[in-house]
């Protein structure tokens, strides 16, 4: 028992002893001393429980920071096993970025906020800089957080081509690497397992989390409550999510900051304009009647199993009954037969053509939402094709000759929507799409590089059908914005 | 393993019960199997084949039993990628597959048209391509339509048609293989077993590369091995350990008539009780797959992430060959006795790859003794792959040595050092 005594001439009073213990992903905590003081201070920290088993406090790392520097003002002394040095040591930054202003402003903002706060800016804003900024500002062992194996390799490029740091120093774990290094990149499928948390716990004091929407996820949202990083930094266009868990990036990760909206920066020249045509189209008799007659099997099934349900209720509970029960496995089908109809009808791939024939010399990407019919517009038009069974060096080689103008038409299904650094275009044609306004924000995001004329964005919309419902719903950020 | 969408278990107390297929009548087999006959050497896609079996079992409403047969079907079926390599009879162009035969129509497409065919003039720019780069119109068609029409050819393993009763005998196989797989606990009897020692000594052979804890009660005619790993791991029962119990109990299971088996499983996140012998009227006569598709049993855990990339480096880089793991026993004249990592099996031709991981020093000695010694009794066709850390120990060996470090990029060393042990 460390007995409490009376500061005398400026010194600090000494209350107790706080011994902080890593226990597998947690942080065991122990104290000697003023109990009572100590009880109400870790009652009020978030993440903090008492373990009757061991009759210490259990908290997540994410919280190491806080319960360290309060305990320290309450006089306590801590004695940890958690690693503190967390400084580069004698990795050298070579500033060349640039920042624009808006990006300044970002950086003063989060900079008031202790570095902590999820940045969210346009697709093609500049998102990443103000990460790398952060790194050379802050100067201590960074990880960064992306969603894929090619957002990676785009990363430590950027490393180091903005901040001169050597090959040496940069670490990725994931993609058959497993190296941790002063700044290190991995991605959310890696990073969430247990033997990189367990490593990586008491490495890094600063954390970027690329595509931060992904965090909020069940299984990705461990790797924030298990770093005791101080300073974290989200990255995303689109921060809200459907399943409403975005909120968790606010604890977690910081406050929201919202950055100069898409307005503001295609006003100020740093994106594109572009011009937006909604076309609607109508699917043939035939078709028609063959959607109806697929929506039927599938309503039919669901007044009679579900009367009380509908929409998407109705939908989940189909998807359930669908390993077992015969009917509704074919209610499934008959639905996803009629999407299929309604995305992409002969009415359509006619617009199309007439489309592809009025932007000939304009580089164009078109976005589908089915592999199928991507494949389809592929075959007809002769266009070059990208989607997940693409292998990744024909992708590269699509890519680079779309970069260099050897082609100038892409057609893809979903794999270009985010996480995937795509050359420019001046036109993007959405023949379907999800409901998902990140889907559709990516998406336009990719024809917004600054040019010399308007970037023209069309939508194929298929009248009378869901399609149409699909359209409304996807765009409601764009209208807020 | 069958994915668990092909596994027709349901809760019955505490008991994790199956639904087998020999429940149902053989007739019903016979048909499925007619549909796969069918199509035997035809390009088929598997959901074709699984809406196909659908409308035999017409009657069962649970979809997993049509995918259990599927799966089952699949053993005695393999799959072939339609390979039909297309050549530019006109242009002195490399085409190594159908991509590179896209790339240059699409360049084609963008030197002639801009950048896209308009629908109205797809059929006469595709025959001016065909013409101009001395190509079939119609296989050039199936190359660019290959993401909307992709499929398998189907081809029979055996030489002739299965019949009913050895399909439901390999999904039994496979049922009895997948509860196992999700199982953290196993006790099996094995009854009037001629050679206890050779199943024993296999059973702990595999049990140690697996890391499960394996014990043994011998009573007269009987052996009882209670199988499980080691527990305090783990707060709860995980049935991370299912991969290994199956590893080596199925073998076994396959090779002995008489046995009891109960295991503890976990299923749809409850702990269940999972039991069946040989004796049971539907579930007890198993037949292993590799009878029919002349596979090893190759579901063991690699014993090291190295290990595991060297196998699929190896099946990647040699197509043409058949890639084993631990297959071969070599017996040298003076008794040494070696079973080499990997056997590359090139029309009778076997070269032996020996993967030498960072471990400690003494084993990096004698292992680099034990491999002269084979060299030196007539076994030349070795190559080792060995960690860069080790290097120094196999300086001088008169053997192939490929060095390897963090990075792995050793492919094109031991295609080189494969090649000139091939001759």
């Amino acid at each position: 028992m460390v007995a409490s005594y009376v500061a005398t001439s400026g010194v600090p009073v000494l209350t107790g002893v706080l011994f902080i213990r890593k226990r597998e992903l947690e942080l065991e905590i122990d104290f000697e001393g003023w109990e009572s003081k100590a009880i109400l201070a870790l009652s009020n920290i978030p993440f903090v429980r008492y373990d009757e088993y061991t009759d210490t406090y259990r908290a997540l790392p994410c919280v190491y920071w806080e319960i360290r520097d309060r305990f320290r003002r309450m006089g306590f002394r801590v004695e940890t096993e958690v690693n503190e040095d967390l400084h580069v040591g004698d990795v050298r930054f070579r500033e060349r970025i640039n920042l624009r202003q808006y990006q300044r402003d970002v950086i003063d903002r989060l900079s008031r906020k202790g570095f902590r706060g999820v940045v969210v800016l346009p697709t093609g804003a500049g998102k990443s800089v103000i990460g790398m900024y952060a790194i050379s500002r802050l100067r201590c062992r960074t990880l960064v957080v992306v969603p894929t194996i090619e957002l990676m390799h785009q990363w430590r490029w950027k490393i180091r081509k903005s901040l001169g740091v050597l090959d040496q120093h940069i670490g990725a774990w994931g993609g058959g690497r497993r190296d941790i290094r002063e700044i290190t990149i991995t991605t959310y499928q890696s990073a969430c397992r247990r033997d990189f948390l367990l490593k990586a716990m008491d490495m890094f004091n600063l954390v970027i989390f690329d595509e931060a929407h992904h965090l909020p996820a069940e299984t990705y949202i461990e790797i924030a409550k298990r770093l005791i990083a101080r300073y974290r930094i989200g990255l995303t266009a689109t921060p809200r999510r459907v399943d409403m868990r975005d909120r968790l990036l606010t604890i977690f990760v910081g406050d929201i900051i919202y950055g100069a909206g898409m307005k503001t920066l295609i006003e100020k020249g740093f994106l594109a304009r572009y011009e937006y045509e909604k076309i609607r189209v109508s699917m043939t008799k035939e078709e028609y009647e063959e959607y109806k007659g697929l929506m039927r099997i599938y309503r039919k099934y669901v007044e009679e199993r579900f009367p009380n349900l509908s929409g998407r209720a109705a939908f989940e509970r189909v998807v359930k009954m669908a390993w077992k029960d015969r009917r509704a496995k074919e209610a499934l089908e008959a639905r996803m037969k009629a999407k299929s109809i309604a995305m992409a009808p002969k009415a359509k791939i006619e617009k199309l053509n007439e489309i592809l024939e009025k932007h000939k010399r304009d580089k164009v990407i078109i976005f589908t939402r089915l592999k199928r019919t991507a494949h389809l517009i592929s075959y007809l038009f002769g266009i070059p094709v990208i989607t997940s069974d693409v292998p990744k060096s024909v992708r590269r080689r699509i890519f680079s000759m779309f970069e260099r103008g050897r082609i100038t038409k892409i057609v893809s299904a979903e794999a270009l929507d985010e996480g995937v650094d795509v050359p420019d275009a001046s036109v993007g044609i959405i023949v379907s799409g999800t409901s998902s306004e990140r889907q559709y924000v990516q998406r336009v995001g990719r024809v917004l590089r600054p040019k010399d004329k308007p970037a023209k964005i069309y939508e194929l919309v298929t009248a009378k059908s869901f399609d149409e419902f699909l359209s409304k719903a996807r765009k409601g950020l764009i209208r807020r914005e | 393993m069958i994915p668990l969408n092909a596994f027709p278990a349901y809760m019955y107390g505490r008991e994790l019960r199956l639904k087998p297929l020999a429940k149902y009548p053989r007739r019903i087999i016979g048909e499925a199997i007619d549909i796969f006959e069918r199509r035997n050497r035809h390009i088929v896609r598997k959901r074709d084949l699984i809406e196909e079996i659908r409308r035999v079992l017409r009657k069962e409403h649970d979809l997993r039993v049509t995918n259990l047969l599927y799966y089952s079907l699949r053993v005695f079926y393999g799959v072939e990628e339609p390979k039909d390599i297309l050549k530019f009879e006109k242009k002195s162009i490399v085409v190594r597959d159908e991509w590179d035969i896209r790339m240059v129509f699409y360049d084609w497409v963008q030197k002639n048209y801009g950048g896209f065919i308009p629908i109205e003039k797809r059929d006469e720019a595709i025959e001016r391509f065909c013409g101009e780069y001395g190509i079939d119109k119609e296989k050039l068609d199936s190359v660019l339509a290959g993401g909307i029409l992709r499929g398998y050819k189907l081809v029979r393993r055996i030489t002739r048609p299965p019949t009913p009763d050895e399909v439901v005998s390999v999904s039994n196989f496979l049922l009895i293989e997948k509860a196992l797989g999700l199982s953290n606990y196993a006790t099996v009897v094995f009854r009037d077993i001629d050679m206890k020692g050779a199943l024993m000594k296999d059973l702990l052979f595999r049990s140690k590369r697996a890391r499960l804890l394996l014990d043994f009660k011998v009573e007269k005619n009987k052996l009882v091995c209670y199988l499980s790993g080691p527990f305090q791991i783990f707060k709860h029962p995980s049935p991370i350990y299912g991969e290994g119990i199956r590893y080596i109990l199925m073998g076994a299971l396959c090779r002995h008539n008489k046995w009891w088996l109960r295991a503890s499983v976990r299923y749809r996140k409850r702990s269940l009780i999972f039991g069946v012998s040989s004796s049971n009227p539907l579930l007890g006569r198993i037949k292993a797959p590799w009878e029919y598709t002349g596979d090893t049993y190759n579901v063991r855990p690699f014993d090291s992430e190295v290990e595991r990339r060297l196998y699929y480096m190896l099946r990647r880089m040699f197509p043409e060959s058949k890639v084993i793991r631990e297959s071969d026993i070599l017996q040298t004249p003076d008794g040494t006795i070696f079973i080499p990592d990997f056997t590359l099996e090139f029309d009778g031709d076997k070269i032996f790859i020996e993967l030498v991981g960072f471990w400690t020093e003494n084993y990096a000695r004698k292992k680099r003794e034990k491999l002269d010694k084979i060299y030196g009794q007539g076994i030349r066709e070795i190559v080792a792959v060995v960690d860069k850390k080790l290097a120094r120990y196999f300086r001088g060996a008169r053997f192939p040595v490929v060095l390897y470090d963090r990075e792995f990029s050793i492919a094109r060393r031991l295609r080189e050092a494969v090649k000139l042990l091939k001759g």
